[in-house]
C-alpha cells in the first residue's frame, strides 16, 4: 500500500442557505480546496461525494462546473458517515495504486432537504421509530444512563455544548460564532431529558471538500505534507451483542483499528474532531477513543482537557454543536480541520504544536443494530 | 350514537397471551440460545441456525433508562416517555413508558409490560406496549 497525503481542504460557508443549491455550496468547497492544493481541476483523476438529501450523480453536478468531467465519479451516502466514507473510498483508490489524485465532497443543504422543520414518519418497518424512537430520544437515554453510572450531571452535558461554542466563535467559519453559559444552555428549550435544545446541533447547509494524493505527488507540492497513517470505515454491529449504552462498541473497535494501522495510541493525539451531534455523546466518544480510562469521560469536561488550552482539546473546530452539521459534509469537514490545524492555520483555535489529528465520524440509526457507520482517520505530519 | 374505534396494531406479532397476561413475543435460537425481540424472521443472526423457537417475554425488567421527551415523534405528543427496558432473556426493549402521578422514573426500577392503546388517530386507535413502574 502507497502512503496517502492530504494536499488542500475547502470549505463552504456553514449556516441556513435555502437559496444556496447544493452546487454552489459544493462548487464554493471545491474550488477552495483545489486552489489551496495547488493543483489544476484538470489533475484530478478520481471523485467521492457523499450526498444524502436527495437527488443523483451529485458529484457530476458540483463538478461539471469546474472543468472536472469524463473521470471516475462515486456517490456515496453512510448517514453521519457518509463524508468519512468519501475520503476512505478515495484513501483506498490512492493507497492502492488506481489513482494518485483524487478528490473527495460531502454536500448537504439540511434547509431544503425533506427533513427540514418536519417530522419523517418512521418506515413501516422502523418499529423502535413507530414507538417513538428519534436522535435527539436515543441520546437522552445514553445522556440518563451516563448520569447513573458515570455520576455525569446535566451541568456536565452542558459544559460539553459551552465548550464547543468557545471553540466556535474562534472559528470564522461556524454557524454560531457565540459563547453561550452552561446557565443559558440548561435554560433552552427542552428537548429530550436531560437533553436542551442547545445541546443538539443545528440544522445546516454546506459542503466541505479534501484533496489527497499519494505521497510522491504530494511532495512534488509541498515540503511538509500532511499524511493520513490511518483510514478505517465500520459499519454497527448488532444490538444484541450490545451491553453497555454508554459506548458504542464497533466506534471503539474501529478506534482500535486505527491507532493499530497508525502504530500511535490515544495519547498520542493531539486533537480529536469528533460526532457531537447532542452533547452527553461526546463523553461517549471520549471514552471510545480512549482519551480517557472507562468512566472517566466526565473528568474531561470538568477538568478542561478536552477544552482548548487542554491536554487533547476535542472539536476545536466547534463541532457539530456551534460549527453546523451538514451530514454528509460532515465527515470530510473534520478532515479539514484536522488539516488546518496540522498546518498550524487555525488561527484563534489553533492547538499549538499539533502533529498528530483524530478524525471521527460515527451516525445513523437501524432497527437492531447499535447505529449505522462509524469512519475514523488519523492524520499526522 | 358512539363510533366504535378501529383498533390496529403497531405491528402485528409483537405480543402474545401467556399465563400470567399479554407479554412480547420473541424467538430463540436453538443452537446458541441467542433471544431476540422482535422475532427474527429467516435465521439466526448471531449463529446463522435456522432452528428458531417461539418464546414469551418475561413480562417484567429492569428499566435500563428513560427519558421524558418534549417533542413529537411518531404518534405521540409531547410530553410522552420513552425508555430501555432489560427482561431477563437478556433483551434490551425499546419502549413508550407510562408516566405516572407520584412514580418518577429511576434507573434499575422495576417495570411492567401494559398492552393498550398508544395514540388515537381520527378513526382508529394504535394498539402497542408500553412499560409502567410495577406494582401499580
Ligand atoms: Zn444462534
Amino acid at each position: 500500500m502507497r502512503e496517502v497525503a492530504v494536499l488542500g481542504v475547502g470549505q463552504s460557508i456553514f449556516g441556513k442557505f435555502p437559496e444556496k443549491s447544493i452546487e454552489e455550496l459544493g462548487r464554493e468547497a471545491v474550488s477552495e480546496a483545489i486552489q489551496d492544493a495547488g493543483v489544476s481541476p484538470k489533475d484530478i483523476q478520481a471523485a467521492y461525494t457523499s450526498r444524502l438529501f436527495l437527488e443523483m450523480t451529485t458529484g457530476q453536478i458540483i463538478l461539471k462546473d469546474l472543468g472536472i468531467a469524463d473521470i471516475e465519479m462515486t456517490n456515496v451516502e453512510n448517514a453521519c458517515a457518509g463524508g468519512a466514507t468519501a475520503v476512505r473510498g478515495l484513501w483506498k483508490d490512492i493507497a492502492s495504486g488506481f489513482c494518485d489524485i483524487g478528490i473527495a465532497i460531502g454536500v448537504e443543504s439540511m434547509t431544503t432537504s425533506p427533513i427540514a422543520r418536519k417530522l419523517i414518519p418512521p418506515a413501516k418497518d422502523d418499529l423502535d421509530g413507530l414507538l417513538g424512537m428519534t436522535m435527539p430520544s436515543l441520546f437522552a437515554l445514553i445522556g440518563r444512563r451516563l448520569m447513573d453510572t458515570h455520576g455525569a450531571t446535566e451541568e456536565d452535558f452542558a459544559q460539553v455544548s459551552v465548550k464547543n461554542h468557545h471553540h466556535g466563535a474562534l472559528n470564522p467559519r461556524a454557524q454560531y460564532q457565540k459563547e453561550f453559559t452552561v446557565e443559558e444552555v440548561l435554560a433552552s428549550r427542552m428537548v429530550a431529558e436531560p437533553i436542551t435544545l442547545l445541546q443538539c446541533c443545528p440544522n445546516t447547509d454546506g459542503a466541505a471538500a479534501v484533496v489527497m494524493c499519494s505521497m510522491d505527488v504530494a511532495r512534488k507540492f509541498s515540503t511538509n505534507p500532511v499524511k493520513v497513517v490511518a483510514s478505517v470505515l465500520r459499519s454497527a454491529d448488532y444490538s444484541f451483542r450490545k451491553e453497555d449504552l454508554t459506548s458504542f462498541a464497533f466506534g471503539k473497535k474501529a478506534a482500535g483499528m486505527a491507532y493499530e494501522m497508525a502504530g500511535i495510541g490515544p495519547e498520542d493525539v493531539d486533537l480529536v474532531e469528533l460526532h457531537d451531534a447532542f452533547a452527553p455523546e461526546e463523553i461517549v466518544h471520549y471514552e471510545d477513543l480512549g482519551l480517557c480510562k472507562v468512566g472517566e469521560g466526565v473528568d474531561l469536561v470538568r477538568t478542561g482537557a478536552s477544552a482548548l488550552g487542554g491536554r487533547c482539546p476535542v472539536n476545536p473546530s466547534g463541532g457539530l454543536l456551534s460549527l453546523g452539521h451538514p451530514l454528509s459534509a460532515s465527515g470530510v469537514r473534520i478532515m479539514c480541520e484536522a488539516t488546518d490545524q496540522l498546518r498550524g492555520r487555525a488561527g484563534k483555535r489553533q492547538v499549538s504544536g499539533a502533529k498528530v489529528a483524530l478524525a471521527q465520524m460515527l451516525g445513523g440509526m437501524a432497527n437492531g443494530l447499535e447505529a449505522g457507520a462509524v469512519g475514523i482517520h488519523i492524520l499526522a505530519r | 350514537m358512539r363510533i366504535v374505534a378501529e383498533k390496529v396494531w403497531i405491528r402485528e406479532g409483537i405480543v402474545a397471551e401467556g399465563p400470567e397476561g399479554q407479554s412480547l413475543a420473541g424467538n430463540r435460537c436453538k443452537a446458541c440460545g441467542q433471544v431476540y425481540f422482535p422475532k427474527v424472521e429467516l435465521a439466526c443472526l448471531n449463529c446463522l441456525e435456522k432452528q428458531l423457537e417461539d418464546v414469551l417475554l418475561s413480562r417484567k425488567g429492569k428499566l435500563c433508562s428513560y427519558s421524558v421527551v418534549h417533542m413529537p415523534a411518531s404518534g405521540f405528543q409531547p410530553p410522552y416517555a420513552v425508555g430501555f427496558v432489560d427482561l431477563p432473556e437478556g433483551v434490551r426493549v425499546f419502549t413508550p413508558l407510562e408516566m405516572e402521578e407520584g412514580k418518577p422514573f429511576k434507573v434499575g426500577m422495576e417495570m411492567e409490560i401494559r398492552v393498550g392503546t398508544l395514540w388515537e388517530e381520527e378513526d382508529k386507535e394504535v394498539v402497542g406496549f408500553k412499560f409502567a413502574v410495577a406494582g401499580g
